[in-house]
Formats: C-alpha cells, sequence, structure tokens
C-alpha cells in the first residue's frame, strides 16, 4: 500500500518550507571581505572545508552576519556537489521552526535530489517506520490511503520523525552529503529536544556514511548545547581576545 | 618639531603608496625619542589617513632593562596593538598560537614565531595601513638586532595592499646604514637647530634676563656648539642657572657658558667632579644613590629608593626595622635630595616614579 503513494501528493502534504529564498539571498557576499575573515580565514573553517573535520559549530553574534555566511557556504557547497556526486541539505531556523518543519524540510530536498527509483524506496523507508508495526495495514487502495490519514502518518511523534528520517537518508550512502543548518538559536518550541534530535541524526550520519560535511550556526547559546561540545567550534573572536591575553 | 611634517623626506615616506621606511638618525642627546614621542601624539591630527590606521609602538630603553631592550618583548608589543586594534589580523596568528599553547604549562611564544607573524602581516591581503614606531633601535639588545632591522626592509619590499609605514629612529648602527629606495632618511642633527635655538632663547632671555646684546652672542654661541645634541642645551641651561643664583654679571655669565666643554663626555666628566666637591655627606649620600639605582635588579620606586637610602651602609652598625625607628632615618624632599646629589645623572620616571639611571650616566660609563 504504501509504495502506492504518489511523490507528488506525498511532497505536497509534507509541512516543508522553501529554503531557496535564503540561498539566493546573500549570493552577492564577498568571500575576501575582511568582515568574514573570522570565518574564512579561520584554520578550523579551513581544516572543515576541506573535509579533515566532518562538523563544524559557528558561533557569532547577529552583527557578525553568520547567516549571510551560511548562505554562502551553501551556494559554494552546492557548486561542489555539482561538480562531484552528492547532495546539500540545508535548512534556516527561524521562530516558527518545529522538528516536524525541518524533517519534512530535509526530506522533501532528498527526494528532490534522488532518481525516482531511489525517490520511491526513500518514501517507503520513511512510511515504514511512521506505521505502527503492531498494527496490520488495513488499506485496501490508495483512496484509503486518504491525505488526512497521510498528513496523520507523517506528523508523528518526533522521537519516530527522527528515526523515519534516518532511514529515508540510508536509501542513498553512497554520494557525498553536506548539511547546513542555520540559526539553532531562532527555534523557539523544543529547542533542547530539536539540539539532541539534530546531534543524534549527525553522530548516525557520521557512523553510517563515509565523509558528511555539518555546518551548525547559533547566534548565541542555545538550550541544550552542552551536548554539542566537542564539536569543533568557532566561537565569534573569542579565540582572539584570549589570545591578546598572552601576548 | 613641527619641521618634520613639511619635510620632503618624511612627506615622500607618508605619500609613497606602499609600505616604506622612515629612519631619524641621530646622535646621543639629539631629541630622537622625543621626535618619535612627538610623532605618535600628533600623528592622528597631522595625518587624516591615520584614524582609520593601526598605530603600533615600541621605545627601546637600555636604562629599563631586558624587558625593553629585548626583540621578543618588541615584537610582542606591537603584535599586541596590531591585534587589538584590528581583529581582522587574527588569522596570521592563529596558527602559531595553537602551537605555542602547551596544556598545562605557561605560554612560551617562540621568537621565530613572532618574527613570522609579523611577516605575514606585512603581507595582509586587504587595504590596511599600518604605523609602526620603533624609537632606539641601538638601544636593542645587539643579538639579533641586524635580523630585525632586516625583517623590516623585508616588509618593506612587499607589494601588498597593506601599506605599513616603519618610523625608526636609532643612532648610526650595523645594519641601518644599507640605503635604498624603501628608506628615507633624516639626521637629526642637521634638522634640529631652530628647536635649539628656540629652546635656548627660552631660557637665555627670560629665566637668565640677559640683555639683547649677549642674548644674541649667547645663543649664536649655543647653537653652533650643540652640534645638533639637544641634551647639552639641556645641561648647559641647568648648569647656567645654577651659576647665576647667587647673582652674576652678563660678561661672567657668557665666560662662564664658554668655559663648558663642548663634548657631551667632557661635560659629564665636569659634573661628576662638581659632585665630588660638595660636602662630604652629600658624596657618601651620591654615591649610595648610584649603587642603588645602578645595581637594582628592577628599578625602584622613590619611596622603596627612600627606605633604601635610609638603611646604615655598615653591616655592624645597629639598626632596628621597625616602624617609629626608621621613620626617623627617612629623607624628607627625597626628590630635592637626588637632584642635589646624584645631579644630571639620576631621573625619576613615570607616575608614580621610578628612579633611572639617565643617559647621562650610562653614556657617561660607556
Amino acid at each position: 500500500m504504501i509504495d502506492s503513494v504518489k511523490l507528488e501528493r506525498f511532497l505536497r502534504l509534507l509541512s516543508a518550507v522553501n529554503q531557496e529564498i535564503h540561498r539566493s539571498e546573500f549570493l552577492l557576499l564577498d568571500w575576501d571581505d575582511p568582515k568574514f575573515y573570522w570565518i574564512f580565514k579561520n584554520c578550523d573553517f579551513m581544516t572543515w572545508n576541506s573535509s579533515k573535520a566532518p562538523v563544524l559549530w559557528l558561533l557569532g553574534p547577529t552583527d557578525c552576519g553568520i547567516d549571510q555566511i551560511s548562505s554562502k557556504i551553501v551556494s559554494l557547497e552546492m557548486d561542489a556537489t555539482s561538480q562531484s556526486e552528492g547532495f546539500v541539505l540545508y535548512f534556516f531556523c527561524s521562530t516558527r521552526s518545529t522538528i516536524t518543519i525541518f524533517i519534512h524540510t530535509f526530506l522533501h530536498q532528498f527526494i528532490s535530489y534522488l532518481p525516482p527509483d531511489k525517490q520511491r524506496a526513500a518514501i517507503r523507508a520513511f512510511l515504514l517506520i511512521l506505521l505502527d508495526k503492531q498494527k496490520p495495514l488495513c488499506f485496501q487502495d490508495e483512496d484509503y490511503f486518504s491525505d488526512t490519514m497521510l498528513k496523520q502518518i507523517i506528523h508523528a511523534p518526533n522521537s519516530k520523525l527522527w528515526d523515519a528520517l534516518r532511514a529515508a537518508l540510508d536509501v542513498e550512502k553512497e554520494q557525498n552529503l553536506s548539511i547546513i543548518i542555520d540559526g539553532l538559536d531562532k527555534v523557539e518550541k523544543q529547542q533542547p529536544e530539536f539540539i539532541k534530535g539534530l546531534q543524534e541524526l549527525v553522530a548516525y550520519l557520521l557512523k553510517r556514511r563515509l565523509k558528511p560535511k555539518v555546518l551548525l550556526t547559533s547566534r548565541s547559546q542555545v538550550d541544550g548545547q552542552e551536548i554539542l561540545h566537542g564539536l569543533l567550534c568557532i566561537e565569534y573572536d573569542k579565540e582572539r581576545r584570549g589570545l591578546i591575553f598572552k601576548l | 618639531m613641527q619641521w618634520l611634517w613639511k619635510h620632503k623626506q618624511y612627506q615622500e615616506w607618508l605619500s609613497t603608496n606602499a609600505s616604506n621606511l622612515l629612519l631619524i638618525e641621530g646622535k646621543p642627546g639629539s631629541g630622537k625619542s622625543t621626535l618619535a614621542k612627538y610623532f605618535k601624539c600628533n600623528l592622528l591630527e597631522r595625518d587624516s589617513l591615520a584614524e582609520q590606521s593601526i598605530v603600533a609602538s615600541f621605545f627601546y630603553s637600555y636604562r629599563e632593562g631586558e624587558l625593553q631592550t629585548d626583540h621578543s618583548n618588541m615584537l610582542r608589543s606591537i603584535l599586541y596593538d596590531i591585534l587589538t586594534q584590528n581583529e581582522t589580523f587574527f588569522f596570521h596568528f592563529q596558527t602559531y598560537y595553537r602551537q605555542a599553547l602547551q596544556p598545562g604549562t605557561r605560554l612560551q611564544w617562540p621568537y621565530k614565531s613572532l618574527k613570522s607573524i609579523l611577516k605575514s602581516i606585512g603581507e595582509h591581503p586587504t587595504e590596511e595601513r599600518l604605523y609602526l614606531i620603533i624609537d632606539a633601535m641601538d638601544e636593542s639588545d645587539d643579538t639579533d638586532r641586524r635580523n630585525i632591522i632586516q625583517l623590516l626592509r623585508q616588509i618593506c619590499l612587499g607589494k601588498t595592499s597593506c601599506k605599513m609605514k616603519i618610523f625608526l629612529t636609532s643612532r648610526p648602527v650595523a645594519g641601518l646604514s644599507h640605503r635604498s629606495t624603501e628608506t628615507k632618511l633624516i639626521r637629526l642633527q642637521d634638522e634640529n637647530e631652530q628647536d635649539i635655538l628656540n629652546f635656548a632663547r627660552s631660557f637665555l632671555g627670560p629665566e637668565l634676563e640677559l640683555p639683547s646684546d649677549i642674548l644674541h652672542q649667547a645663543t649664536d654661541y649655543i647653537v653652533t656648539h650643540a652640534q645638533g645634541v639637544f641634551i647639552w642645551v639641556h645641561l648647559v641651561k641647568q648648569v647656567l642657572l645654577s651659576y647665576s643664583e647667587c647673582g652674576a654679571t652678563k660678561k661672567e655669565i657668557f665666560d662662564y657658558l664658554k668655559s663648558i666643554p663642548t663634548e657631551l663626555k667632557d661635560f659629564y666628566k665636569r659634573i661628576v667632579k662638581e659632585l665630588e666637591r660638595r660636602e662630604q655627606r652629600d658624596i657618601e649620600d651620591g654615591k649610595k644613590m648610584f649603587r642603588l639605582v645602578l645595581f637594582a635588579y628592577r628599578p625602584l620606586s622613590l619611596e622603596e629608593f627612600r627606605h633604601a637610602l635610609a638603611i646604615p651602609d655598615d653591616l655592624h652598625a645597629e639598626f632596628l626595622p621597625c616602624d617609629r625607628s626608621f621613620e626617623a632615618e627617612l629623607i624628607l624632599g627625597i626628590s630635592k635630595r637626588i637632584i642635589h646629589c646624584g645631579g644630571n645623572f639620576l631621573e625619576v620616571k613615570g607616575v608614580p616614579g621610578a628612579l633611572l639611571p639617565s643617559n647621562a650616566l650610562l653614556e657617561l660609563l660607556g
């Protein structure tokens, strides 16, 4: 029955938010602008950018242009992946972002990248996790698998949605994957849960994939961020301030 | 010192759209440090570009000890000035900083890294203007002086967006004699005649009250014999004022002026001889002062110096180091006593005041 769910219909029912606007907004950002030296000339960024470290967390105040940087990096990663096999998943958090919106957006982007056969496999993997295995499926045809029913399924509890996203992402393990998530601090609802889910997703991808590249950013400290400690992190001007006292 | 702003070499140095070096060369006592301080204090007002520029400075000083003669300290001080004024320079430091950071130990900056950072800053990729003011290169540690001079010259050779304007003062020393198009030179003794003239007039007329006929002669005499050495004129002022305190005719004052040695070293020797003619107590106090200043591990504060003087020299003398008995031995008006017993050879510098050997004393001792 799951196989009968049409791609267009499935994508339409996802609560995905179009992220294109964020990508195009700062295309004119100059990589060589000294304003952005704190990141683009930082040796930790270079390590991450050359795929020698899988995850980088950027932390800085609003006026240091972190969203512009995220946007630029999305574009650069897209340019890079268009040259080789790979895809970029990105999400710019807002005050209205929820775990469901995030997962649906990621899934939408992911499926859009895939060839038709793998698109179907991803939807199947996603839905299979969400359907309660204890209850046998009683749908006979697609009409019975109504929009209302499908919506209900894809708006499952958060823990299930994270599992389902992981399962869907497993459909394509060969290609390079870049993930950029900007503005973790903007998420107002379930922020600690969101961070935790994200950390588990990243940990899962690191185990399953060869070299995923993950960039996380926040403008300020976020609830539950202690689980991100240990990641390669560039905090705006922190190291320079530390250095000044040691000169 | 306003002549500086209009000087051809200075203007060429300033207006060239490239990194370059302005060398202010001068004899001891010709006012190099005073000029460097004057330049630093007035730069922002005089150069419209300086407001958006980085200004870093270091004043080498032999008499202030290792802290002020060491090239590592010069580099650290200059790099600190740069990094505090412009955060975008941080990436030049980052790798070296991490290499220097050793867990559990105090951070030690390798000298080589500091030089590399400064060189890297000279190649900064964006349009920036930096002023490096380095005073008294001749007073720096001579071990690596040539290499430091070489490094500064190398920075000036770079054709990058970043313009480094190096203002360097020194006596003639090895390594600085090499001339290049990136170096502009001002010899201070050729330029400070007007400053010396103004200074001489400022005390010959108002303070000594010399009438105009002798005033001109005395001024000419001083300007001619100063040979660009400002400190000589300063000493002349002090001895003339002291001589005239008991009253003297204009002829006596002028004759006394002519009797002053024109060579600085001879002048110092004469001052020492005058100190030796003082009362025995003054001589003993003077000797003790010189010992304390020259052999102290670090410069003593005025209060420390006052207490150190109160300790008897005789090891067997009865001495109770209690506040009440000690209080009676402390000299009141210590500053006056230092001038009286130490002549021009001791100097109180800074606030609250640290006692240092003057350049005159170091010069005399070679």
